[in-house]
């Protein structure tokens, strides 16, 4: 059996932080907890995406993320303006189609009275269906005092509304016996129809707990309480009847209230506080009253476990949780006998007339001098709060599904191959004329059609790569280069998944195809005149492959929209330098890398280009992270280190014979890389200017163009004495040469502080070259025992390890290149999609408190 | 030939008559007079001559005057009065003399003809031909009156562009003449004495003709003879016309501020202020009648938020009071429900209006077609046609 839950009881603002909020979320997690084998599906609204994340990380150990499903609302359907009638419809029939697509054989709604104050959308049997409709209400208050609640005539129609799909649903539910009889009394719906799922309390949360002597006294002087107390915890409403309270309280024998302090617990009471000292000064009692305002919940389970008497005067209630939550405590509690309470309390000698402040001295006077009465109120309390689970209205609740849907069996009446898109077509055409809509009106619902259904034919996930900064222009970085080889990789060669190269822009927050690029990849002539605009799917994962700031960042909203939809966003990190090392950047690039780590750690994961970058984002995350909800994973893999196919330059100088001919004559260290700061130039010149005046006979090849910030280095080079004898530097040379300088030279100096992978280390390796590396952890993970270790950033360090490593040389016994493993790009392509599609995570980041 | 038929026609009925050019015309005598101390033989050469006025003034003065001018039906009239005239052009007829062989070159009214080269070559030409002590006049519109510079310079299609004064009295010095005399000319004789200038004055009162006279090198006795004419101011600028106007204004308004003062300071004016005052008050009075109807709505709006509103919100706050109003309000009906809706529109109840679904930042699909989706495309297409069917079906 199938069973969908509409949640917008936990996301509405209205009644997320309240009775039904709660109702919501415990029982749906106990109904997931222990679904009976059943199958369990929840349905949110689009409309709330602050709520998606929450509600999606409270279910993310107990519930697979594709049992969540969202559906969009791209319009305004608040009740309250009369101008969104038309919308509210059409709202409402999208989400009962929605809901009917979803085949379940129960479709349960938490809370009907949503939507007046904010664009939630409850409706019943509007569209045919074949599910059977459960929902719950959780008291007819309204209809009880309609003067107060139902005056204007716009609350009264839309409230009636409500009780009129509360009719027409196969189940109703509701949350104590007293309100069943009201319901059945006012709404004239037959008893055996309604059902009671009792509401609860979080037993881990409130239990009776040894409250060591310090603590108290500290509770106590925070609460500004002096000694024994009475305690009521609640709202400040009128039918708390709280007046009645106070005057029971002044009407008890002077010898007893005067040795206790009556503690009044809630926001709302404090608001109060001072219209009522007043009162409370004439009644004579003012000095034994004490208002807390808002506590928080471990202060609050104390007070209700050091309170010598808690009472619950309330004249009605649906069901009443403060006494439940008191018992379970272990308080004496007494209540009022009407309503629900009696249910609640559950014996008979605990309860008075809430209406009679005589009554009800009496009752606290004797709780309070009976201790043996009071012992009892007690242990009775704890064998009831243990009747209250919502393990147990779980249960309860399944049980009845079980038997409703076989007692049903499940008539096919509607064809459930229809079209969920026409038939929402058909009713929104249907729509009464006097219901005024516009075209934009009729943009934003197909829009959120579009976004509910998947219309994509095999319904199959599809991998989406963004390309967005390879697409503009080629600058032949680095990056760029792997994202071209990796997308050639995907494209060429069918994969398990769908691969589509989209791209985007910062203005813009819609993906489109990269058409151009796939069909040079494939070397085909142009085949699309426009880009198609990419529609994602529930499944689909979005992999940011490309490196573009700009991009992660303006979209920030965009992806949360895409990850509230059960799309899973990546982004691959080559390198976190300029966070860890900002000495070696341009100021600008630092803040813009910075916001960029910052947003792309609000996706879903990120995978690095080697287990040194991973740990070294973990370790930044754990202390510049922001909150988070579900966990974030961190995994990696490895770059392939085959040429790309691309026609190698040629062309060597005039002086090139003489330039091989004096690296042949000793032995020639090379460098190769872009001269900056963090590849360690500097030093090694340093340690070779030792050298030198050692006559240490060996030269320094430098190769690689001038970078940021190296003027003064650059200068050195250039009018070096040893230039041209034993230092070389050889700017900008083509392919060719380069091969031919590798052939000649001795070994391969590696000094760059910091790396993402280390490809010239792979370059080395395929000339056979042997390698001497800096210490770092990204260079151990790729060259492993292949290479010749040195520590230290002062030129003694390279001077050393030069002469060491020359000793080696000589006896043959330094470490060679030539085995060291290196990946093809397709095999590095197949190790990313493996960590993707496969989960194969490396590090999971959670961080559910703010480190600030 | 038409053109210059047309020109003719033109000159006739806008420059006026002969005698009156002549009379203007007279104003450079003082300078050229001198000439005749120094040289016995005194040759002088008008350029575009025209109708001749100045070669006749020139001639009864004692000079051989001779003129040139490329428009034969002009030089018809000097023909008649037995003047020496051919028909050439300026510059041409210049590069043809000897050098120093002339003590006069003059032109009025054609450098604003001439491309600015050819003025050039003109004043380099003059130079050249005159003898020392000689004497270049170059008179042209002034475009410092404004009327001139916006409006009548243009009436003549032929005219090029002006030239201002600074920039022609430049040109001789520049071409090695010892010293250069700006003359504005023919402004109004009355406005140029007076003190009542009026605004428009100052917009078109400026002198709207101006010469500039240039003298060659010469003995130091020989220049001191001409010392006195070009001492002397000579014509109206935009300036001094403007200062003028300012200063009559100021002085009209601090007369009429002494004039007040001396009024305030009278004896009958204090004596007479208590009756001012009552009469103040009437009009006050009179005012505050007319208004009653508006400001007692505004009185009483004002009294209803500040006090009215207050004690809703107060009586809201506090349920026991809002039990016993409420009870009590149900007894009247139409008062409850006038306070209900005051309360909504004061917005003291809780009737929100449109609730904002996403907040600014939050992610709003764009609602332009060209950001559409295909899926969203057909959806809208097919809502469209069905919401049409449905209409048709209907009727």
């Amino acid at each position: 059996m199938r069973i969908v839950i509409d949640l917008q009881g936990a996301q509405t603002p209205y009644s997320r932080n309240r009775g039904v909020g709660r109702y919501t979320i415990e029982l749906v997690k106990a109904m997931v907890l222990n679904p009976m084998g059943h199958e369990i599906v929840l349905a949110l609204n689009g409309a709330f995406p602050d709520t998606i994340e929450a509600i999606r990380t409270e279910f993310n150990d107990i519930l697979p993320q594709k049992n969540i499903k969202v559906w969009q609302q791209f319009f305004d359907t608040t009740a309250n303006n009369l101008k969104n009638m038309w919308r509210k419809k059409a709202g409402e029939i999208l989400r009962e189609e929605f809901l009917n697509s979803l085949d379940g054989d129960i479709i349960f709604s938490t809370n009907l009275q949503e939507g007046f104050f904010f664009p939630a959308c409850a409706s019943v049997k509007i569209l045919p269906t074949n599910s059977l409709i459960c929902t719950t209400l959780h008291d007819i208050v309204p209809l009880l005092n309609p003067k107060m609640y139902l005056r204007d005539s716009m609350t009264r129609n839309w409230y009636e509304e409500k009780i009129d799909f509360v009719k027409r649903s196969d189940i109703v539910l509701t949350v104590s016996r007293s309100s069943r009889d009201e319901i059945c009394k006012l709404l004239k719906i037959p008893l055996e129809k309604i059902h009671i799922t009792y509401d609860a309390i979080d037993p881990a949360k409130f239990r009776q707990k040894n409250i060591k002597i310090d603590d108290k006294e500290r509770l106590l002087a925070k609460m500004k309480i002096s000694g024994p107390f009475v305690m009521y915890a609640g709202g400040h409403d009128l039918h708390k009847n709280l007046d009645t309270l106070y005057s029971a309280f002044s009407k008890m024998p002077k010898d007893v209230s005067c040795r206790y302090q009556l503690v009044m617990v809630g926001a709302g009471i404090k608001l109060e506080e001072k219209f009522n000292r007043n009162k409370l000064e004439k009644m004579g009692i003012n000095n034994n009253v004490v208002f807390t305002g808002h506590v928080d919940d471990d202060d609050l389970v104390m007070l209700y476990n050091l309170c010598d008497l808690f009472v619950f005067p309330s004249i009605h209630e649906g069901f009443g949780i403060p006494p439940l939550e008191a018992m379970a405590c272990g308080a004496a509690v007494i209540a009022s006998n009407t309503s629900s309470l009696p249910e609640v309390v559950g014996y008979q000698d605990a309860l008075f007339d809430p209406y009679d402040d005589v009554d009800m001295a009496k009752k606290m006077e004797h709780a309070l001098t009976d201790s043996k009465f009071r012992g009892f109120l007690k242990e009775h309390g704890i064998q009831q709060a243990k009747k209250f689970s919502w393990d147990n209205s779980a249960k309860s609740l399944l049980t009845l599904f079980e038997m409703m849907v076989k007692k049903d069996g499940s008539v096919q009446s509607i064809s459930t191959t229809s079209d969920p898109i026409q038939n929402i077509i058909r009713h929104v055409a249907s729509l009464s004329p006097d219901l005024v809509f516009d075209d934009k009106d009729l943009i934003k619902l197909s829009i959120s059609i579009a976004e509910t259904f998947c219309t994509r034919k095999n319904h199959s996930r599809r991998l989406f790569v963004d390309v967005s900064d390879v697409i503009k222009k080629d600058h032949l970085t680095g990056i760029q280069r792997v994202v071209r080889a990796i997308c050639s990789e995907l494209i060429k060669n069918p994969q398990t998944i769908d691969v589509e190269l989209v791209y985007t822009s910062p203005g813009d927050h819609e993906f489109c195809r990269a058409n151009a690029l796939i069909d040079k990849i494939l070397g085909r002539s142009k085949s699309c005149a426009i880009d198609e605009i990419i529609e994602f799917c529930s499944g689909d994962i979005l992999l940011f492959l490309d490196l573009h700031p700009s991009v992660a960042i303006s979209h920030r909203k965009k992806i949360q929209f895409l990850r509230n939809k059960g799309i899973l966003v990546y982004h691959v990190v080559y390198d976190i330098l300029p966070a860890l090392r900002p000495e070696f950047f341009w100021s600008e690039l630092c803040f813009e890398f910075s916001d960029w780590l910052s947003a792309i750690s609000n996706s879903d994961g990120a995978i690095c280009i080697s287990r040194a970058v991973a740990d070294e984002l973990a370790g930044w995350l754990k202390a510049n992270g922001q909150k988070r909800l579900r966990p974030f994973n961190i995994g990696y893999f490895h770059l392939g280190a085959d040429v790309e196919n691309s026609v190698p330059t040629r062309g060597l100088p005039d002086d090139a014979p003489q330039v091989f001919a004096q690296l042949a004559a000793r032995p020639s260290f090379l460098m190769v890389g872009t001269v900056e700061p963090r590849k360690g130039q500097k030093q090694t010149l340093s340690g070779f200017e030792k050298l030198w005046a050692q006559d240490v006979d060996a030269n320094l090849v430098i190769i690689g163009k001038e970078g940021w910030n190296v003027k003064q280095l650059v200068e050195t080079l250039r009018h070096h004495p040893e230039r041209s004898k034993r230092l070389f530097w050889l700017e900008g040379i083509s392919d060719e040469y380069l091969e031919k300088v590798y052939a000649v030279s001795t070994c391969l100096i590696a000094a760059s502080e910091g790396e993402g992978f280390g490809l010239p280390l792979f370059e080395a390796a395929q000339q056979k070259l042997p390698i001497s590396a800096r210490d770092i952890p990204v260079f151990r993970e790729v060259a492993g025992d292949h290479a010749y270790y040195f520590r230290g950033k002062e030129p003694n360090d390279i001077a050393r390890v030069v002469r060491e490593w020359l000793a080696l040389f000589k006896s043959d016994q330094h470490p060679k290149s030539d085995d060291m493993p290196w990946l093809t790009w397709k095999q590095s392509t197949q190790q990313l999609l493996r960590v993707i599609l496969q989960e194969q995570w490396h590090i999971e980041w959670i961080n559910r408190k703010a480190i600030q | 030939m038409n053109d210059k038929k047309i020109y003719r026609a033109f000159e006739n009925r806008y420059r006026g008559p002969r005698e009156l050019i002549k009379s203007r015309l007279r104003i450079y005598l003082p300078f050229v007079e001198q000439l005749k101390s120094i040289y016995i033989e005194c040759k002088a050469v008008d350029l575009g001559c025209g109708r001749g006025e100045w070669l006749e003034l020139m001639t009864e003065n004692g000079f051989e005057a001779h003129g040139v001018d490329l428009d034969e039906e002009m030089l018809t009239d000097c023909n008649e009065r037995e003047l020496s005239v051919s028909n050439e052009d300026a510059i041409t007829y210049l590069q043809h003399l000897h050098a120093e062989s002339l003590v006069l070159v003059s032109g009025f009214h054609i450098v604003e003809h001439l491309s600015f080269d050819t003025v050039q070559t003109l004043v380099i030409e003059s130079f050249r031909v005159l003898k020392p002590g000689g004497l270049l006049i170059l008179e042209t519109p002034n475009v410092e009156n404004l009327i001139v510079g916006t409006t009548n310079f243009y009436l003549d299609p032929t005219h090029q562009r002006p030239i201002p004064p600074l920039l022609l009295s430049f040109l001789p010095e520049y071409c090695r003449f010892a010293r250069t005399k700006i003359l504005r000319l023919q402004e109004s004789p009355e406005l140029a004495n007076s003190n009542e200038v009026r605004l428009l004055d100052v917009i078109t009162g400026a002198s709207p003709d101006y010469a500039v006279v240039a003298q060659k090198n010469a003995l130091p006795e020989y220049l001191s003879l001409f010392d006195a004419a070009f001492a002397k101011e000579y014509g109206l600028t935009l300036d001094a016309l403007a200062m003028r106007y300012e200063t009559k204004i100021e002085q009209r308004f601090s007369d009429m501020e002494s004039q007040l003062q001396s009024i305030y300071a009278s004896r009958s004016w204090r004596i007479t202020a208590p009756l001012r005052a009552a009469f103040d008050m009437l009009l006050l009075a009179k005012a505050i009648l007319l208004n009653i109807p508006r400001t007692a709505k505004n009185v009483i709006k004002k009294l209803l938020d500040s006090i009215l509103a207050p004690i809703i919100i107060f009586s809201l706050a506090h349920p026991t009071l809002k039990a016993w109003i409420l009870a009590w309000m149900r007894r009247y009906p139409q008062l409850e429900s006038w306070l209900h809706k005051f309360a909504e529109t004061r917005g003291i109840i809780a009737h929100s209006t449109t609730s904002q679904i996403y907040s600014e930042e939050d992610y709003m699909p764009s609602t332009e077609p060209s950001r559409l989706t295909q899926s969203t495309c057909h959806i809208y297409a097919d809502l469209k046609a069905a919401i049409e069917r449905h209409k048709k079906g209907d009727q």
